[in-house]
């Protein structure tokens, strides 16, 4: 694809990966994050334009396919690609991940970024010279992928979700600017899917003895606000669907004081068996009073919404 | 074995950025973190002389650092982008050496250049082992030249 460039290129380390043996998807989107820098900096928007309360880009929503595991040892090269931007100030770009030894692509990332001013939220046209470096290096990208089953509903009773992470942002999780990353949006829904699984009495030792474990395959992120050092967090989860295999969770990050939603994701994800590496049926994972509570929790989410 | 025309001696191993955490209380990148770079790189560059991650889990033998010379040229910031070239610049029955060069790309400038001496391991034994015989000969192949760095 004539519109991709090389963004990133790296290797995965042990302490990227988690229990179950592979790259945990917080590091992915680190990846992606670093990649975007790139990419901005061939917009003009190299590091030094973009040190101290200057304007900068802000992601605003990622949709992230977990295609392929990565496992330590493994290398990796990531292209990317700007889709669309608008004068009003948002870019839309494409980057694809490549395990680099095999050839097989392992992500796909779908990301908007939006031009803010240096309180990191309000929205600002873009400078004319990025402007014009994104127009002129739009290209042929790869399609894009369809929009995920389910979505996040917009104005939850977030008080009826699973209480499932509290916590505050660190500063060693930040930028210079005291904004944390999408990593460590990631990093807290990867904690909080282990306490919406012990709501739904799935405990993961015990699915990890049996052989099994619980992979993501598709993220779709939306960054309402930005997530600040100091700032106190929850994240109020609950079950969209399940079906025979896939199950859709809903993610809110919320402020600890007042409430608002900092940032919403529905994953979409599955049980695996560990040696076959491949999906299992989640009755299969789960047998007994797990799979059962999967369907009621699912509607007990939707009447939320 | 002739070097493949389309590949350079110096290959891009690492592209990235500066993290927030990686820096220290100087203000710049804290010199572990050139050394995990290093790391990363490493990978790639032996990839690009037969020693894929594949390789390394099916053969079960990789090389090791046993000394490692880094001379640190200029620092990086926070944010910086970074890319590392690397290549090969000696090779031996056991043993590679390898190349670093770590630029800002903002400026181009040379930040790190390291070398790597190592020795091939047998993951198994722990122990050193003779490199495959068709590795040092890509590796014989692909040895950089005085003007390559």
């Amino acid at each position: 694809m004539s519109g991709l460039f090389i963004t990133g290129r790296g290797a995965i380390n042990a302490w990227e990966c988690d229990q179950w043996g592979h790259l945990n998807v917080q590091f992915y989107l680190a990846k992606a994050s670093d990649a975007q820098a790139l990419l901005a900096a061939r917009l003009g928007l190299v590091p030094s334009r973009l040190r101290g309360p200057v304007p900068c880009m802000m992601p605003v929503a990622d949709r992230t396919l977990f295609k392929r595991e990565l496992r330590a040892g493994d290398i990796y090269a990531i292209r990317t690609g700007i889709r669309g931007v608008a004068t009003d100030g948002t870019l839309d770009i494409a980057s694809r991940m490549v395990n680099q030894d095999t050839g097989v692509e392992s992500a796909v990332f779908e990301t908007r970024l939006r031009w803010v001013a240096a309180d990191r939220h309000t929205a600002l046209p873009w400078p004319e010279d990025v402007l014009a470096a994104a127009q002129a290096l739009a290209g042929d990208l790869p399609e894009a992928p369809p929009p995920m089953a389910q979505t996040a509903p917009a104005a939850p009773d977030i008080a009826t979700l699973e209480l499932t992470y509290r916590g505050s942002v660190e500063p060693w999780e930040c930028g210079a600017d005291g904004i944390a990353p999408p990593r460590a949006h990631i990093a807290r829904f990867n904690d909080a899917i282990t306490h919406l699984f012990n709501a739904m009495k799935i405990d993961r030792n015990s699915l990890f003895r049996r052989g099994f474990g619980s992979a993501a395959l598709d993220y779709d992120i939306e960054y309402r606000r930005p997530m600040r050092s100091g700032q106190g967090v929850d994240i109020r989860s609950g079950l969209l669907a399940a079906g025979e295999k896939i199950f859709h969770v809903v993610h809110y990050v919320v402020d600890a004081v007042s409430g608002e939603i900092i940032t919403s994701i529905v994953v979409t994800a599955l049980f695996f068996d560990l040696a076959a590496r491949r999906s299992v049926p989640i009755r299969q994972a789960l047998p007994g009073e797990a799979g059962g509570l999967l369907a009621a929790l699912a509607a007990r989410t939707r009447s939320a919404a | 074995m002739s070097p493949d025309k389309e590949e350079p001696l110096l290959v891009e191993t690492y592209l990235g950025r500066v993290s927030q955490l990686e820096c220290d209380h100087l203000g710049h990148m804290n010199v572990q973190f050139y050394v995990a770079k290093v790391s990363d790189a490493a990978w790639h560059v032996m990839a690009s002389i037969g020693i894929t991650p594949a390789f390394i889990r099916e053969r079960r033998q990789a090389p090791a650092a046993v000394k490692q010379e880094i001379a640190y040229l200029k620092e990086a910031l926070a944010g910086d982008l970074l890319r590392m070239e690397s290549g090969v610049l000696e090779a031996s029955e056991r043993k590679l050496t390898f190349f670093h060069r770590l630029t800002k790309i903002e400026t181009a400038q040379v930040l790190m250049t390291s070398k790597v001496f190592t020795v091939n391991m047998d993951l198994d034994a722990r122990r050193s082992a003779p490199l495959d015989a068709a590795v040092l000969a890509k590796a014989r192949a692909r040895l950089l030249t005085e003007d390559a760095p």
